[in-house]
């Protein structure tokens, strides 16, 4: 296998297919920091341009893109507080606090070593264990997947607000949101109300760009002309030795976790954000900074989802098996290469394999320089005031969700999403909730009843196959364990008291 | 903001399009841009076929064609469009399986005698297929396990109401069974559920197995068609076991019923040609379907024609239509 690598090392060091790869990472990170672009648009957008080309420089752009897009996406939550990609959902909980208290700078250095330390790992992890890992997909039935979502969803309550209740009422919302449209398994619409559009349902990306980006567009409209944006300052572009070492475990766990969740079909970058987002908040030591601007919550976030993109590429290059929505695009353009995905592509096409491996490996390595480098070009769009930042932005919000299906019904649904957005936030109603929920809920509904359907409604199989055990355990201790753990703080204040006390005797 | 540049740009072109399609006079088909719609999302295997068979077309036809992604309702709301344009031509339409559902479950305006059939370009077979070493050896195997225990045999299917649902169904209705269905997201899905034992058989076409296929894990325990394929002299088909049950995932091109006999002739024969050139046969052989993919004129409206009724039968009897 070495030489294999060190084949793919030279071919990606020729001329053409290096400048691929940084095409591809300029690409992604434009495309990925502008809201409601997102990543598979971006390389569906790309293809037809690589049909002329050789396969080693069309796959690895693409790749490139990808992985571009995903560190691109925190940008824009940084920034202005609009996920660029729906995998950059998470990172805006503490990346945009970080940038009102002017340490924008900080959280893009912060996203863009842990998104290239992720895509790194995510890497290696690709480039050893392919074959090895991609049986694991196959273990995983509905009642894994229903497991594993039920565990996702049980985040809702720690995550956005305080209020735990309107939490759950949020996530409720997005479960709901999510039922809109075909139900799967009997194949008839619900809630359409006659509505054509309707009938598919309510697609998560305008929901996300309307309660995120859009609702702070309004927000910023109440306040008027103001110079607040322009004031703040950019100072601090890197973060410290200490900083990056004190969110070292955060890392290696976020890594795991996003490379886990992007090796499952069907799960990607955004599941993965949100999932290494929460551990990272449940494991820390001071839980309640999270969400106010905590350097540690921006890197869980952006290294998850960049560690998604090379486990996302385990299942599709070697099932044939896509595991984001980017990756389907990429394997249709390894089909359009002559490549079938499967098990006999690291047989058949071993010099193109091993080339796109390095190749986004250097992908990582490249937005490392770039976003660092650039951070500052990119933080200029803070100096733009309100007036003229905010309409952009709504413009592109309209561009982005029209651009998703060329559908006029996406808009509305976006608009609406942004008032509702704007209203909730007086409430006292978190969006993330609501976005987890949508995310989720469909993925719950279908694993449920599909489990039922294969296993003769026994509804025990949650419980009697191993990987869906682990997920309810971790999912039972997830939810207890704000209780155990003020159970054990205050045994340990008991027995503080009862030693000073017996000391006292 | 390069793609808020190039959004702009486009939709100042279109508007140029639509003005100057506006006073084009239309003494001779065509003379003007030929707008064509399909009901799914860019990317996708309707989206591919079309903008493959358009590569040659634009050149024969020597007008602009332009391709746009109109979804909504499976279909609905692109044939809605369709019936309200004029039918002359300048709007085409790519048609398939989930269309000839969205018509006979009675979510559009639009029916069978509404569409003129231009082209077939797809023709992919349906196919049942299960594990290599799994439990079942055979399709008589797996029918006889289903008859001796009705719902025992689990069948992966992308959708309901889907050409995978009606194909399993139309089987076990002619070999008096009855399956239970799961539905997945597609083939991909399907075939890590057959993998993982989660389920007995899935509805596949050859392209979205073969290359599992190739790697040994899974079979194709029978095709849906008459004749045997070249690949796969070993796996029976339908007819052989004595059920008349023919069915495939096609692509085709259609345009609103009323449009002027010459004009359809020249798409017709446009299409013909388009999709004889080797850009388009090279795209059908990576894709695992035959040169017999291609069928234009009235050859494909009969073939349309012979599908419709086997659709509104079947989705009436699923309970589908909605009254």
């Amino acid at each position: 296998m070495l030489d294999q690598l060190l084949l793919g090392f030279m071919t990606i060091m020729e001329p053409m297919n290096f400048l691929a790869v940084f095409l591809g990472v300029l690409g992604g990170m434009i495309i990925g920091s502008l809201p409601g672009l997102t990543a598979p648009m971006g390389c569906a957008l790309l293809i037809p341009f690589t049909y002329t080309m050789q396969p080693v420089p069309a796959i690895t752009m693409l790749v490139s893109l990808y992985c571009g897009a995903m560190f691109g996406g925190s940008i824009a939550a940084i920034l202005v507080h609009a996920p660029g990609t729906p995998a950059a959902a998470a990172t805006t909980f503490d990346g945009y606090p970080l940038a009102q208290k002017g340490q924008a700078g900080k959280a893009l250095g912060m996203a863009c070593i842990s998104s290239a330390l992720g895509g790194l790992f995510s890497v290696v992890v690709l480039i050893l264990l392919a074959p090895v890992l991609a049986d694991l997909a196959i273990k995983f039935g509905p009642p894994e997947y229903f497991a594993l979502a039920i565990f996702g969803l049980s985040m809702i309550s720690s995550l956005g607000s305080k209020s735990v209740v309107k939490n759950l009422l949020g996530g409720t919302i997005g479960v709901f949101i999510a039922c809109i449209g075909m139900d799967s398994i009997s194949g008839f619409s619900r809630y359409d109300f006659g509505i054509t559009h309707l009938m598919d349902g309510v697609s998560f990306i305008p929901v996300m760009i309307g309660l995120f980006a859009a609702a702070e567009v309004f927000r910023q409209a109440e306040k008027g002309v103001r110079k607040i944006v322009i004031d703040r300052k950019i100072s601090g572009l890197l973060p410290t030795w200490e900083e990056i070492k004190s969110v070292k475990t955060t890392l290696i766990r976020s890594s795991l976790i996003g490379t886990f969740i992007g090796i499952l079909p069907a799960e990607g970058g955004t599941v993965a954000s949100f999932i290494g987002y929460n551990e990272a908040k449940r494991f820390s030591k001071e839980p309640e900074k999270f969400g106010t601007g905590a350097l540690e919550g921006v890197a869980a976030a952006e290294c998850a989802n960049n560690s998604a993109t090379g486990g996302a590429m385990v299942p599709t290059m070697a099932l044939g098996i896509p595991g984001s929505g980017t990756t389907a695009v990429i394997l249709g353009a390894l089909l359009v290469h002559g490549m079938r995905p499967g098990p006999l592509l690291f047989i058949q096409h071993t010099d193109v394999v091993y080339a796109v491996f390095i190749g986004m490996f250097f992908a990582n390595l490249m937005f490392l320089g770039l976003g660092l480098g650039g951070a500052k070009v990119f933080s200029q769009i803070l100096r733009v005031p309100t007036y003229v930042l905010s309409p952009i932005i709504l413009v592109l919000c309209v561009v982005g969700t029209y651009a998703l299906h060329n559908n006029m019904a996406d808009v509305w649904i976006m608009l609406i999403c942004g008032l509702v957005g704007y209203k909730m936030k007086e409430y006292g109603f978190a969006a993330a909730p609501i976005v987890l929920g949508l995310v989720l809920g469909e993925l719950i509904e279908i694993s449920l009843r599909r489990s039922l359907i294969v296993f003769d409604n026994n509804a025990f199989i949650f419980f009697t196959r191993p990987w869906a055990l682990t997920f309810i355990v971790l999912t039972v201790l997830g939810l207890c364990s704000p209780a155990i753990r003020s159970w054990v703080e205050r045994r340990g204040e008991k027995n503080k008291k009862q030693q000073a006390a017996d000391s006292q005797e | 903001m390069k793609k808020l540049l190039f959004s702009v740009c486009m939709a100042v072109l279109a508007l140029g399009f639509a003005v100057q399609s506006g006073v084009a006079a239309d003494d001779k088909y065509p003379s003007k841009q030929i707008n064509w719609y399909i009901h799914s999302s860019a990317g996708g295997g309707t989206d591919i076929f079309s903008r493959t068979a358009a590569l040659r077309l634009r050149r024969i036809l020597k007008v602009p064609i332009v391709i746009s992604t109109m979804s909504g309702g499976s279909g609905a709301r692109m044939l809605n469009h369709m019936m309200e344009q004029p039918a002359d031509g300048y709007t085409i339409v790519s048609l398939t399986n989930s269309n000839l559902a969205t018509m006979a479950r009675g979510r559009t305006t639009a029916q069978r005698e509404d569409i003129i059939g231009i082209a077939r370009g797809c023709y992919d077979p349906q196919s049942l297929v299960i594990k290599a070493d799994g439990k079942h050896k055979d399709i008589q195997g797996i029918l006889a396990a289903a008859k001796e225990k009705p719902g025992s045999i689990k069948i992966g299917v992308a959708h309901m109401a889907s050409i995978d649902h009606v194909a399993s169904y139309a089987l076990g209705k002619a070999a008096g069974v009855e399956f239970e269905f799961v539905p997945f997201d597609g083939g991909g899905e399907i075939i890590v559920a057959l993998l993982g034992d989660v389920i007995d058989m899935g509805v596949l076409n050859p392209s979205e197995f073969m290359g599992q296929y190739e790697a040994g894990k899974v079979k194709p325990a029978v095709f849906l068609v008459a004749d045997r394929l070249e690949g796969f002299p070993d796996t029976p088909t339908a007819k052989e076991l004595g059920y008349d049950v023919e069915m495939a995932t096609w692509r085709g091109v259609g345009v609103k019923a009323g449009t002027p006999p010459e004009v359809v002739k020249i798409l017709r024969d446009a299409f013909q040609e388009s999709m004889s050139h080797k850009i388009y046969q090279n795209y059908l052989a990576d894709n695992s379907m035959g040169p017999e993919s291609v069928l234009t004129g009235e050859e494909w409206d009969a073939f349309l024609d012979q599908k419709w009724p086997i659709w509104k039968e079947t989705m009436d009897e699923l309970g589908y239509v909605e009254k």
